[in-house]
C-alpha cells in the first residue's frame, strides 16, 4: 500500500529538502518507486539536488495547478541523475523556479483541490510506494494540506530556541489533523552535544519519537545541496541516520 | 442530545464556505474534524461509510452529508463502477495576496 510522508518544518533552513532527497533515494535504492514533489511553489529548491537545472525542466506543478496539464506530465524521472546503483525510480515533481510564475502563484493562487487530486493522481499513475512531499516553511494552506494528507510526517528542527517553540505549534497542528504517524528529526546539531540527551529532552518536550539526532556535518554542508549525501557517502554515520529515519518512516 | 441532534446543529452552526482549506479543518469541532481528517487522507465515503465514521443509521448520514454539502463544506459525485453517491471534500482555491474575501 502506498505512502504518502510529508517533510516540514516550522522554520526555514532546516534540512528539509536535503532529507527529503535522501529519505527518497534510500527508499528507491531498496527498489521502491517514490515520487518527490516540491509543494514550495514560493521557494523551490528541491531540484538543485537532483541535478535538475532551469534547462532541464519541462512540465512543473505550477503547469498542472494552472490546468496546462496532467499531474504526470510533471514527472521528471531523475533516477539515471542520481549515479548510483538504485533498483527502483525516483519521479520528481518540481515547482517552476521562474520569477513570473512564482510570482503568479502568489498573486492569483491556485486551486486546493486540483492539488490535493494531483497527490493522489500521482500515485495511482506512476504506481508509487511512496510520494514524499517537500514543503514550504511554516504553516501555510499547502503545508496544512500535505500534513492533512500524509501518512506520516518527519518534523525537521534544529537545537534552537526559535525553532523549539515553532515546533510545539507544527505538532500540534500534526495531532489537531491526526496524522497516523509523527516524527522528529533534530538536524544540525553541534558536535558537542550529546545526541542521546538531545533525544530524551525533545521526546520528553513534544511527548513525540525523534527518529533521529543527526549531528552537523562538514561533508554535508561540504556537498551544499550539489548532490544526494547519502548516495555520495553511503558509509557515513549521518547515512546510517538517514537509513534509520527511512525505516521508522515505513514502520 | 443524541448524536444525530448534536450533528446537525454543529452543521447549522457552520458558516456557509464556497470549499474550504485545510486550516479549516482544524477549525472544526471534534466530530466533524475526525471525518474530515479521514476524508482528506482516504478520499471520499459512501453513505455507508459516513454513517459508519459517525455512528449513524445510513438516512442521518445522509442528511448530515447533504447539510455539509449545502454550506459549502463537501461535494457529491458518483461512483461510475456502481452508481453509489460518494461525499468528497469541497476544497477552495488559495486567496493569493489579496485581501481574503469577507465569510460574512
Amino acid at each position: 500500500m502506498s505512502k504518502i510522508i510529508s517533510v516540514h518544518s516550522f522554520r526555514g533552513g532546516t534540512g528539509k529538502s536535503n532529507t527529503t532527497a535522501n529519505l527518497a533515494a534510500l527508499f528507491a535504492m531498496e527498489g521502491q518507486r517514490v515520487g518527490v514533489i516540491d509543494t514550495d511553489i514560493q521557494s523551490p529548491g528541491i531540484h538543485v539536488l537532483f541535478g535538475l537545472g532551469e534547462d532541464d525542466m519541462g512540465r512543473s506543478l505550477n503547469d498542472y495547478l494552472w490546468g496546462k496539464c496532467d499531474i504526470k506530465e510533471t514527472a521528471h524521472d531523475v533516477t539515471p541523475r542520481l549515479g548510483a546503483a538504485i533498483k527502483g525510480k525516483v519521479f520528481l515533481i518540481p515547482s517552476s523556479i521562474k520569477a513570473g510564475e512564482i510570482a503568479r502563484v502568489l498573486r492569483e493562487g491556485y486551486d486546493v483541490g486540483l492539488l490535493n487530486d494531483g497527490f493522489h493522481r500521482l500515485v495511482e499513475d506512476l504506481n508509487l510506494d511512496v510520494l514524499m512531499i517537500d514543503t514550504h516553511p511554516g504553516l501555510n494552506e499547502e503545508t496544512l494540506l500535505s500534513i492533512a494528507i500524509s501518512d506520516a510526517l518527519a518534523i525537521l528542527l534544529r537545537p534552537d530556541q526559535q525553532d523549539y517553540q515553532g515546533t510545539s505549534v507544527t505538532v500540534e497542528v500534526a495531532r489537531k489533523l491526526d496524522v497516523p504517524r509523527l516524527l522528529l528529526i533534530v538536524n544540525k546539531v553541534p558536535t558537542v552535544f550529546d545526541a542521546a540527551e538531545v533525544k530524551a529532552r525533545v521526546e520528553k518536550t513534544y511527548n513525540c519519537e525523534v527518529a533521529a539526532v543527526l549531528p552537523h556535518s562538514d561533508e554535508l554542508m561540504t556537498l551544499a545541496s550539489a548532490g544526494v549525501f547519502a548516495l555520495r557517502y553511503p558509509a557515513h554515520p549521518v547515512t546510517g541516520l538517514y537509513k534509520q529515519i527511512a525505516a521508522k518512516l515505513m514502520a | 442530545m443524541g448524536r444525530f441532534a448534536l450533528l446537525r446543529q454543529e452543521v447549522e452552526q457552520r458558516p456557509p464556505v464556497a470549499g474550504i482549506v485545510a486550516s479549516d479543518i482544524m477549525d472544526l469541532p471534534e466530530n466533524l474534524r475526525l471525518v474530515f481528517n479521514k476524508m482528506a487522507r482516504q478520499g471520499p465515503l459512501t453513505v455507508g461509510e459516513l454513517a459508519a465514521e459517525f455512528g449513524l443509521a445510513p438516512d442521518e448520514a445522509r442528511q448530515i452529508g447533504d447539510g455539509l454539502v449545502a454550506k459549502g463544506y463537501l461535494k457529491t459525485e458518483v461512483r461510475e463502477a456502481d452508481g453509489e453517491t460518494l461525499y468528497r471534500l469541497s476544497l477552495a482555491r488559495t486567496r493569493g495576496l489579496r485581501p481574503p474575501p469577507d465569510r460574512s
